[in-house]
């Protein structure tokens, strides 16, 4: 990973104050620097004024639902990852969100070490954005996507084109979860199939997984989508 | 209903036909009681009481036969007068038969073919026929047998005791039967009342709802009363009138029939039924020319009013109807009393039920959500308060038992929001197409803490077909099915979790080797905030986990049971779910 000679920035938008003092305290604990807002208004002062490296949104806000501010951030074309927040049982306002634009989600209880991870996730494909790497690995898999051959346990495994435009979608956003939607219009082109989707990530596997049902590399998002284990 | 006894009956035109549809007996023998002329009245005063005479086109009914054909059908026009005539014609034939005797018998046994002829008459045409046929019976015979033969005149004491025993019998026979004939009328029309109104009855027994009550005794009334009929119920301070197309705004002007109840009528029903009994004096019972209005009730309550339409077109003819009329109320009374009752009870159970579920529910808030409380705020206060400084082996157990409880609580309080929102019918499962596999894997990971000291084995058969359903909720289920296991049985046991296409449904199995299930909770299991009494290990939980199971797997369409493995101890659950219709599939391209 890269190396970061300045702690990075971390906004944290939550109004109650039990949580944001353990997340300034388990963030601050990282190496983070972080800055917190309380309402959706001083969320968007702070992002207004300050150059703010990751967002950790809570959607349920006093003044304005959590989702503005990313509507309006986005809106803005910036692309400061944002984790959002959200409680059990809200499988569509997730999917929701990612849809709008968030890097992620975490449910509400959730440990330090899982938020952490998630900011590690959407931090590195921040900086990829300018260039992908020619070769993915993560555990025993192997994608060469300049030569578009995949190898587990050492072993070449034959794909066919649309299987291999599913994992490469996977591969790019690997540790991130990618809704079921986004997956079709990018693999397919429509949303309107999802059992395509559920064909293919169960042949894809059967291929890949050792257990294909205790996958370890194409985890389910139940109710959300999928996410390719990441290589940390 | 005094009012109706009071009310003389309508003799309607005379010649129409009429149609005795409804009947009783009052058992007044007719002996030598005062006659009417006309057959049929006759017979309705003597014991059958005609509800109603119908002036339109029926068809006649069978009321007697006779091997001459159905003797009450007569066409229009003049009934009795062919009574009448028909009664002369029997006499005429005595007569040609007596005359034809005449060589071989002795005079005396010449009455007898009038004697028949009489008896003949009082059987098919009624009293007052016969009457006449014994006259002139009497006449002919004396006319044409008696000395002097073409006279009227007797002269001979023999011949005159003769006549007068021969009247004599001929009045005795043909009153006797006439009485007869009014019997056995009577009886088949009463067997026909009888029938109708336990068929009416009946009917209204089966019926569990006022809806069914309504839709099966008004067109039943109509048919039998040949009338309209109206139920008026009382409705939260207003009136309910049934059939429904009635409108409950008067009619101005009131037209009839179908119109429903004018602004008069509808006020005296309704002050009627809105009496309070103990108020001093009693409201009328409402009363109107056009409709005849009988009270429903059970005791003193009052339960609505029968309303029976007195057209031009059907008039009702005889008061002591209302006895009817009363018993059709009654049962009417009855069959709504009953369904009152049934849904007062049903309101009730259903109250008792929720307060039930709210005791468990407190019960459950105040145990088992503060039994890991305690334990956690006990850990952090250690931690906090720090005392002899703990080792690190120490500091970390209790962060760990605060970590452990906390997700407990976190479980518990999922469970019951999600039974919150099973109640109030917020789990609409999203159905879309979903791999049960997706399901398993998730199942699996979230329970993978408290399956790390059991044995697991999934096996997932490879035709397994996509389901349709929602997998956030399958997903639940699956893992309280997983994480029950795990609390019942001892650690090292081995869990199972297989799913195999079973035709149309795909069948998921998780067993465990526990101690299973008592036969008796197999089925109560499932009952919110029940907890069988498994022995295990560690039994915590608020019992609400399988209710929500349940609940879920129904919302997609599918069940889940509970039964105990055969083959050693332990306990099974089976889930069922419907294979969707499949749709083209596309090619896996493997």
């Amino acid at each position: 990973m890269t190396a970061h000679s300045m702690p990075l920035k971390l906004l944290v938008v939550d109004d109650e104050p039990a949580i944001v003092r353990f997340l300034r305290t388990g963030l601050g604990g990282n190496g983070y620097t972080v800055l917190t807002a309380g309402d959706g208004h001083a969320a968007m002062e702070l992002l207004d004024r300050d150059e703010v490296d990751l967002v950790v949104l809570d959607l349920g806000l006093p003044d304005m639902d959590g989702l503005d501010i990313l509507i309006r951030l986005r809106a803005a074309k910036s692309a400061t990852p944002v984790i959002v927040l959200s409680s059990r049982g809200e499988e569509r306002t997730k999917v929701e969100a990612l849809e709008l634009g968030a890097d992620d989600y975490l449910v509400k209880p959730f440990g330090m070490a899982e938020l952490v991870a998630r900011i590690r996730v959407a931090q590195r494909h921040q900086l990829m954005r300018e260039g992908e790497r020619p070769l993915f690995q993560v555990g025993d898999l192997t994608v060469d996507l300049v030569r578009r051959i995949v190898t587990v346990r050492g072993a070449r495994v034959p794909l066919s084109p649309r299987q291999y435009e599913l994992l490469r979608l996977l591969v790019q956003h690997a540790g991130k979860v990618l809704t079921r939607d986004f997956i079709l219009r990018e693999v397919w082109h429509s949303d309107s199939n999802v059992q395509y989707l559920r064909i293919y990530i169960r042949a894809l596997r059967q291929k890949i997984e050792l257990h294909p049902e205790r996958p370890h590399y194409i985890l389910t998002e139940i109710g959300v989508g999928y996410r390719l284990r990441s290589p940390e | 209903m005094s009012s109706l006894k009071d009310r003389t009956p309508d003799p309607g035109p005379s010649g129409a036909p009429l149609s005795l549809v409804k009947v009783k007996l009052i058992g007044e023998p007719p002996w030598f009681g005062p006659k009417k002329t006309n057959r049929r009245r006759d017979s309705a005063r003597a014991s059958v009481h005609a509800l109603y005479r119908d002036d339109r086109r029926r068809p006649p009914r069978r009321w007697y036969s006779f091997p001459f054909g159905p003797l009450d059908h007569w066409p229009a026009g003049g009934p009795s007068t062919e009574r009448y005539i028909s009664a002369v014609l029997l006499v005429a034939a005595a007569a040609g038969v007596s005359l034809l005797l005449r060589q071989f018998l002795v005079v005396g046994s010449l009455v007898l073919p009038f004697l028949i002829a009489i008896l003949l008459t009082a059987i098919a045409y009624g009293q007052l026929p016969s009457l006449l046929a014994s006259v002139l019976s009497v006449l002919t015979y004396d006319f044409f047998f008696l000395p002097p033969i073409y006279s009227l005149t007797v002269t001979e004491p023999d011949d005159i005791v003769r006549l007068v025993v021969f009247a004599s019998a001929a009045v005795i026979v043909s009153n006797l039967a006439a009485y007869a004939r009014s019997q056995a009328v009577s009886a088949s029309q009463r067997a026909e009342v009888a029938e109708d109104l336990y068929r009416f009855g009946r009917q209204l027994a089966g019926a569990a709802t006022l809806r069914e009550v309504l839709d099966s005794s008004l067109p039943r009334l109509t048919a039998m009363l040949r009338t309209p009929v109206l139920i008026i119920l009382p409705d939260d301070g207003n009136l309910a009138i049934y059939p429904a197309g009635q409108s409950q705004e008067p009619t101005p002007g009131g037209g009839f029939p179908g119109a429903a109840l004018t602004g008069t009528e509808f006020a005296a029903v309704k002050s009627w039924l809105q009496e309070n009994p103990s108020a001093g004096a009693a409201t009328p019972e409402p009363h109107s020319i056009r409709w005849l209005f009988v009270p429903m009730r059970i005791g003193q309550g009052k339960v609505g009013v029968l309303a029976v339409a007195q057209s031009a077109m059907s008039k009702l003819l005889v008061p002591d109807s209302s006895a009817l009329l009363g018993t059709l109320a009654d049962l009417l009374a009855q069959a709504i009393h009953r369904i009152d009752l049934a849904d007062d009870l049903m309101l009730a159970n259903r109250t008792a039920e929720r307060e039930e579920l709210h005791a468990a529910l407190l019960a459950s808030l105040s145990h088992d959500l503060r039994t890991p409380l305690s334990s956690v705020i006990a850990a952090a206060e250690s931690l906090v308060d720090g005392g002899a400084t703990p080792d690190e082996n120490s500091r970390q157990a209790l962060a760990r038992s605060i970590q452990d409880e906390a997700r407990r609580l976190d479980l518990y309080i999922g469970n019951l929001l999600d039974m919150t929102r099973l109640e109030s019918g917020l789990a609409d499962a999203s159905m879309s197409r979903i791999d049960l596999a997706d399901a398993v894997s998730v199942a699996l990971d979230r329970c993978a803490i408290a399956l790390s000291a059991h044995q697991v084995t999934v096996d997932l058969a490879a035709n397994l077909p996509l389901l349709a359903g929602d997998e956030v909720l399958l997903e639940h289920v699956l893992f309280n099915l997983l994480d029950n296991a795990t609390k019942y049985t001892r650690s090292g046991t081995l869990i199972q979790l297989r799913a195999y296409r079973d035709g149309s449904k795909v069948t998921i199995l998780i067993m465990d080797e526990g101690d299973g299930i008592r036969p008796a909770d197999l089925e109560r299991i499932f009952d919110k905030f029940y907890r069988g009494k498994r022995q295990g290990p560690q039994s915590p939980g608020i019992g609400l986990g399988l209710s929500i199971c349940r609940g879920y797997i129904e919302a997609m369409g599918g069940s889940i049971t509970a039964r105990n493995r055969t083959d050693r101890g332990g306990a099974v659950f089976t889930i069922t779910l419907p294979v969707p219709a499949e749709k083209d599939l596309p090619d896996l391209d493997t």
